[in-house]
């Protein structure tokens, strides 16, 4: 029913810092030995879209993307 | 937005002013954003300073901030190198060191802060961490002297000393304190800590406070105020930031503990707005005026007032504060604020197991979450008290995970501090 919003993660430009993760723990991980933080899911409901937002905004080297496009 | 409004000048290019341009652009605002920055490196993540980048083997090298696309896509004016040296509110200047006089429309002052200064008897400024200078300084003197001693054990000193402990230096931590962060973690968790450190071999002088530090790099004395003398090769000092303002020295900006301002961020003078570490502002969920010195917070509450401005509003800044803190490994988080006073409750996991959620809240309020691991449970606790949720909603969310939880028992005065299990 709800919409869903995509995330992705550029895994050129990710230092694994995981301050993603500390946002948005269900969504991002950082693995030891993890050369990047990887996603845990590429979906997210579109009432987690403000933490989403927010933890792009958090990420220092801007590795997160999301897209709005509608899904059905 | 009204006509006429054209000009924004942002001081300091870190987290918070780069934070209120993106906000700005994000609501549409078409004029010019000059931003200034003190500092001549690329704007960079402040926070790795003392994790990654004090622990890295190799020259460590700063995570830049914004990509030098995204600044140009932005039409950002970033000025590196050019501080403001005051502010004329009345004909509405920006001076800057270079001596430009840049007229604005709005300004926002995001110049962060600077570390208390410690002086020897001797008028050195004791060493700090804070910009990537200071980091230099502090990797050569681990490397060279192999043992060091800090002054004040808050959260940077605590993560310092976990990076060079890791490095193999050998680390002493001097506090008036009796327990590291006592009154930001409560005894239990302050306990846990510094049990953590010295479990891993750092010292701690703690209780005694510092009368006095003679000598120079290489051959310190420290005086504590128990007539006792430290030696050491090093200090390093962290005790606390204060915020950068002696640039607005009498320009009629309103300064108390930080440049004040109400909950949307605006100063006394018109169309002056502050943001970040060097902001005091009225907090609506804590219900007083803070200065919150927290890296997201300074993200998020700049970004607010870049929309405000844009947009012609005076809308509440109210994030609920948040910080992390990474140590051995670990990561700490903590949404809310303890205040004295508060009761604690470990509510899911257990200290000795190093992974716990802990609640705090005192006469019906729930005041923070403080976890080690267990960050799918923070996030619910965190939505509670964006929404000013009560102890009682706390320990209804609390029992969702942990139904049997025995919620009569704090965690004060007991040894460990485990949720306690009704049979
Ligand atoms: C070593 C260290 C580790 C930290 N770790 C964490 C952490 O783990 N988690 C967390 O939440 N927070 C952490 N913090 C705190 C966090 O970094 C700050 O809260 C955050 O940087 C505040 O951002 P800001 O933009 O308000 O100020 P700042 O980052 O201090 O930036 C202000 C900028 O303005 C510049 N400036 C100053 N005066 C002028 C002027 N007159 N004109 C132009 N520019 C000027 C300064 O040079 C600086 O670049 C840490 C801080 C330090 C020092
Ligand atoms: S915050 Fe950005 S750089 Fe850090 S781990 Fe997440 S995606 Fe990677």
């Amino acid at each position: 029913m709800s919409d869903n919003l995509s995330v992705s993660l550029d895994g050129t430009r990710c230092k694994s810092y995981g301050i993603c993760v500390s946002v948005m723990p269900d969504v991002f991980d950082t693995p030891p030995g993890s050369p990047t933080a990887v996603l845990l899911r590429d979906a997210v409901d579109a009432d987690e879209r403000e933490d989403l937002e927010e933890a792009a905004r958090a990420c220092p080297a801007q590795a997160i993307a999301l897209d709005s496009g509608r899904k059905p | 937005m009204t006509g006429g409004f054209e000009r924004v000048v942002v001081v300091g290019a870190s987290a918070a002013g780069l934070g209120a341009a993106d906000g700005l652009r994000e609501a549409g605002f078409t004029g010019s954003i000059t931003v200034l920055g003190a500092e001549l490196h690329q704007p960079y993540d402040r926070p790795t300073l003392s994790k990654a980048l004090l622990v890295a083997e190799e020259d460590p090298r700063l995570l830049e901030l914004r990509s030098p696309e995204r600044i140009e896509a932005n039409r950002l004016d970033l000025r590196l190198g050019h501080a403001a040296a005051g502010l004329d509110v009345d004909r509405r200047y920006v001076v800057t060191t270079y001596g430009e006089a840049l007229p604005w429309d709005a300004v926002v002052i995001a110049c962060g802060s600077r570390p208390r200064e410690l002086r020897s008897l001797g008028g050195e400024v004791l060493p700090a961490l804070r910009t990537p200078e200071d980091l230099r300084v502090l990797r050569e003197a681990a490397a060279r002297y192999g043992e060091m001693t800090l002054i004040g054990s808050g959260f940077i000193g605590l993560e310092v000393a976990a990076a060079l402990v890791a490095r193999g230096v050998a680390v002493t931590v001097l506090d008036a304190l009796p327990l590291p962060l006592e009154p930001v973690l409560g005894t239990e968790l302050a306990t846990h800590l510094r049990d953590l450190h010295t479990a891993r071999g750092v010292r701690f002088r703690s209780a005694v406070a510092m009368a006095s530090v003679t000598g120079q790099p290489g051959a310190y004395e420290v005086r504590l105020t128990d007539g006792s003398v430290h030696r050491t090769p090093f200090v390093l000092t962290g005790i606390g930031a204060e915020p950068a303002v002696d640039w607005l020295a009498g320009s009629g900006i309103e300064v108390t503990g930080g440049i004040v301002t109400d909950a949307a961020g605006r100063t006394n003078v018109p169309d002056v707005w502050a943001a970040g570490d060097v902001a005091a502002f009225h907090h609506p969920l804590l219900g007083q005026r803070v200065r919150v010195e927290h890296w997201t917070h300074a993200v998020e509450q700049g970004r607010h007032i870049g929309l405000n401005i844009a947009r012609g509003e005076t809308t509440p800044y109210q994030g609920v504060p948040y910080f992390w803190t990474d140590q051995y490994g670990m990561r700490f988080q903590c949404y809310g604020r303890r205040r004295a006073g508060d009761r604690s409750l470990v509510v899911e996991g257990s200290l000795d197991a190093g992974e716990f959620l802990v609640l705090f809240g005192h006469a019906g309020e729930f005041h923070a979450a403080f976890a080690c691991g267990r960050v799918r449970s923070l996030r619910d606790y965190r939505k509670l008290l964006a929404r000013g949720g009560t102890w009682d909603e706390a320990l209804a969310l609390a029992r969702t995970n942990t139904p049997a939880l025995d919620t009569t028992v704090s965690c004060v005065n007991r040894k460990e501090c485990t949720p306690h299990e009704a049979a």
